[in-house]
This record gives structure tokens, C-alpha cells and sequence, in this order.
């Protein structure tokens, strides 16, 4: 009966028990920590996330579907495009379209210079006519060029008659996008 | 199974000089080394730690023990009450000696025995002042070591002599016996039998008074005769049966040839150095003189008592 120890207890090393008890608590939380941030939250904030984008899908497509939104745009779009270029050949067809059209042809004629024929195939536009000298042949192809309202233009045909006069043929395309 | 060697200091923390004896446990006892340090020559150096780990020792594990007049042992009786409600009865008992002595108290307890029939707990009690019992304690952590136990001195010796009565058939004691340990600034007297202390008293008086005053002598020898001379009246006022027929004497103070002479003079039974014991004892260095390291070498029988029955645990 000599074994009393004044060593008081906070001193004391803790029992092999308690020690174990200690460690296995520090383990658990450590694994309750590892289960809760590494693969709870994660799967949790997945599910979030995707019932998020799903709630903003609804919202932004109202029901539809996005492909689906973009296919209709591009639908549209086209529609649009057929829309312009419809009303762009309407303009066309127009007298008044034309009589731009003439009025350049002749107020480009030059002295001596004269048409004899005018005829338009789709957008392909051939001039015939006559003048005194090749030189204001070209004269006349030149301004119809700074028109700025044909294109590709070029004498298709030339003929020098006995009186030293001038029979020519030009083609040029007209640039339907001019105004 | 293995077992692998322990390594225990014991230290007895004299308020002159810091007696040690280093040991090593694996099937039985085995004393390294023993020496001794002055503790001025520590607490006065700048790395106490250091000092002591160059003049002490090295070892960590450490069961202390020292002297002070504020220790008390008690016996108690409790009955009526479960064995979980003991710590509380004690806690209180020990509270009602902190109100009455005005002094906060470390305190540990045993069950010596329990009666079935009547329900009663005898109960071994022991505190020392709180206060002084943490100063010696931070002064071995200061020292650079655990303190793995706090014995009782007097506990030490009874676990001597009876190591010594285990160990040679040559060997007798008359039991219940006295012990005086003459400390450098305490004196302790107790009187025990072979499992337990039967009444203990300290004194804040020492050897030392012998070099402070010129009748230093007289006085000490005086103040030693009148605690013994308490302490026996209280055992026979107390128990009135058995007569006390042997004492030891041990400490610095026992090394003074004329006191025991003269307690001899005064008080009729047989007075022996502790010293006497040391032929008794098993494997123990021939030069070691057990007047100074006996309350080490008890301490280090108290862990070699729990080292056998647990195997190595002491808590």
C-alpha cells in the first residue's frame, strides 16, 4: 500500500484507452472531413449547378430548345435574305431603274457618236451603234466605265466602213447593286 | 513477447543537493549510475537544463521525491457509498483540510481494504501543499525532464525494508518501526510497518541550523528528540498496543556520529543507520551509501514493483 503518487493528474500521461479513444475520434473527423469537402459538397454543388442551368435554359429558350432557337434564326435570317434580294430585282424591273440606266447610256454619247441598237439579255447589256473615228469609240467605252454603273465592259465587235466611220458593238454587265 | 529495456531516473530533490540514481528496467533492476548535484550549482546557472544534463543525468523519465512539513497521510473510513463516489468523499475530505490549513493540497489515495460485512472502505490518503509540489515539479520540467511520478519518502523506505525482507531470510525488522530522515532543511519522522505509513510528521528544521547557529547543535537535537517523542505518543495514544523497538536513521543529518548516540541516550530502542540494510539488498554497487540514496532506491523499487506487474505502465 506505498503507491500513492502525488503527481497530480494533468501531469500524468493519459491511459493507453484514452489515448486510443483520443486517436480514433482525430481519425473520424478526419474522415468525416475528407467524405464532407471531397465528395459531398462537390456532388452537391454538381446537382446545384445542373438544376441551375436547367432553370436558366427554361428561362432563356421559353420551352425550346437552343439548336432549335438557332436553326429558327438562321431560318428567318435566310427569309430576310430572300426579302432583300426580291425587292432588290423588283427595283430593277422599274422604270425608273432604267431611265437612269438610258440616260447615262446617252449622255455619254460623244460628238458624232450615235446608238443604232439597245438590247439587254438577264443582266448582260449590248450597245450598237456609230461614230466618226475608233478613237471616240473608246472615248465612249471609257465614260460608260466611270458610269460606274456597268461592268466588264468591252467592244464585242468593231467595223471601219468605206467613209472611214466607225460601227461598233459593246457588251457590259450591269451592276444590279449600284444605286 | 519482448521487453524492451526502460530507462528511469529516480531523484530525490534535497533543498542542499539533488540525489540520483539512473536505472534501466527489462526482467529486473539495474542501477546505471547514481551520483549527486548541488542545486545551487544548477538553478544559479543560466541553462539549468544543460548543467544538469552535464553534472545530473541524461535521462528523461523521472519519479521525484522530496521533503516538506506540509505532506499528511490519513486513514479514512468510508462506508454507504459506491466505489465511484470514493473520489468525491476523498476530494471532499481533502477540501475540509484546505479550509482548516488554509493551504491548496495535491492529494492521491488508495483502498487498503473493504469490508463486506460493514461496507467500509479503509482508505490510505496523502497531500502535500499544492503550491510547493508544482514548484518541484516545473523545476524538473525546468531540468529538462518528465516527471512520471511524485513518491512519498517515508514509502520509499518501507518498500526498502521490505525488499530487503524478500530478498534475505538474514534480514529482520521489529515491526512497526521508526524512520528519521534528517533532511538538509526538513526533518521527517514516521513510524510504518511493512505495507503502510502509520503516522507521519514533518518540520521545516535540518541539518542546515547546525552551520546558521552557534548552538545550532542543541537546538536541532532538541527539536528532533521532542517530534520523535510526539509521534510515538501519538501511536500509542492512537493504537496503545505494540511497542515500538527499532528505528533507522537516515539523511544528510545521519551522518553527524553524535545524534544518534544521544537519541539513543533519550529514547530506549534499537537505532540503526539505514546503510545497515544495504547487504540485505540485491545488485546493488558496493560504495553506494543508502543513508543518502535510500529515498532514491525506494522510488526506483516502486517502479520496478509496477514495471513487473504491468509491464512497463506507470501512471
Amino acid at each position: 500500500m506505498t503507491d500513492l503518487n502525488l503527481l497530480p493528474i494533468e501531469y500524468r500521461k493519459q491511459p493507453v484507452i484514452f489515448r486510443l479513444l483520443v486517436f480514433v475520434l482525430l481519425i473520424m473527423l478526419l474522415f468525416f472531413f475528407i467524405i464532407r469537402f471531397a465528395i459531398l459538397l462537390p456532388i452537391q454543388k454538381q446537382e446545384q449547378a445542373y438544376q441551375q442551368l436547367i432553370l436558366l435554359k427554361e428561362s432563356t429558350n421559353d420551352g425550346f430548345d437552343f439548336d432549335e432557337a438557332v436553326h429558327l434564326e438562321q431560318a428567318n435570317i435566310e427569309e430576310l435574305e430572300h426579302q432583300i434580294k426580291y425587292f432588290q430585282e423588283t427595283k430593277i424591273s422599274t422604270p425608273g431603274y432604267w431611265k437612269t440606266i438610258y440616260k447615262t447610256i446617252l449622255n455619254r454619247l460623244h460628238y458624232n457618236t450615235s446608238i443604232n441598237q439597245f438590247s439587254c439579255e438577264n443582266y448582260t447589256i449590248y450597245i450598237s451603234g456609230t461614230s466618226i473615228n475608233d478613237e471616240m469609240t473608246a472615248n465612249y467605252l471609257r465614260s460608260l466605265i466611270e458610269s460606274g454603273l456597268f461592268s466588264d465592259v468591252r467592244i464585242l465587235k468593231i467595223l471601219y466602213q468605206q467613209d472611214g466611220r466607225v460601227h461598233f458593238t459593246i457588251q457590259c454587265n450591269l451592276n444590279i447593286y449600284m444605286n | 513477447m519482448i521487453n524492451l529495456p526502460k530507462q528511469f531516473l529516480s531523484l530525490d530533490m534535497g533543498n542542499h543537493s539533488y540525489k540520483y540514481i539512473e536505472a534501466q528496467l527489462s526482467d529486473k533492476l539495474k542501477i546505471i549510475r547514481y551520483g549527486y548535484c548541488m542545486q545551487e550549482q544548477l538553478f544559479n546557472s543560466n541553462t539549468p537544463a544543460k548543467t544538469w544534463r552535464k553534472v545530473g543525468s541524461r535521462f528523461k523519465n523521472v519519479v521525484i521525491s522530496f521533503q516538506h512539513k506540509s505532506l499528511i497521510t490519513r486513514e479514512l473510513e468510508i462506508k454507504d457509498c459506491d466505489k465511484y463516489q470514493l473520489h468525491n468523499i476523498v476530494k471532499e475530505e481533502f477540501q475540509q483540510y484546505q479550509y482548516d490549513l488554509k493551504e491548496e493540497y495535491d492529494y492521491d489515495f488508495i483502498v487498503q481494504s473493504y469490508d463486506e460485512k460493514t461496507g467500509i472502505y479503509m482508505i490510505k490518503a496523502a497531500g502535500i501543499s499544492k503550491k510547493v509540489n508544482r514548484e518541484y515539479i516545473n523545476k524538473t520540467f525546468c531540468l529538462g525532464m518528465r516527471p512520471k511520478a511524485v513518491d512519498i519518502q517515508v514509502n520509499a523506505i518501507i518498500r526498502i525494508i521490505r525488499k530487503a525482507l524478500n530478498h534475505s531470510e538474514k534480514y529482520t525488522v521489529q515491526l512497526p518501526c521508526l524512520l528519521i530522515d534528517l533532511g538538509y532543511s526538513n526533518t521527517t519522522v514516521a513510524i510504518i510497518n511493512l505495507n503502510e505509513i502509520i503516522a507521519l510528521k514533518s518540520i521545516a528544521i535540518g541539518c542546515s541550523i547546525l552551520n546558521n547557529l552557534s548552538d545550532g547543535y542543541k537546538i536541532y537535537l532538541k527539536e528532533i528528540t521532542l517530534l520523535i517523542n510526539q509521534i510515538i505518543d501519538h501511536y500509542f495514544y492512537r493504537y496503545n498496543n505494540e511497542e515500538l523497538q527499532q528505528a533507522y536513521l537516515y539523511g544528510g543529518g545521519s551522518f553527524i556520529n553524535l545524534i544518534i548516540t544521544q537519541l539513543n541516550d533519550q529514547i530506549p530502542i534499537r537505532w540503526n543507520l539505514l546503510n545497515h540494510i544495504t547487504q540485505f539488498l540485491p545488485d546493488l554497487p558496493s560504495d553506494m551509501d543508502l543513508n543518502l540514496y535510500g529515498n532514491c532506491l525506494g522510488s526506483l523499487y516502486w517502479i520496478e514493483e509496477k514495471y513487473t506487474n504491468k509491464k512497463g505502465s506507470l501512471t
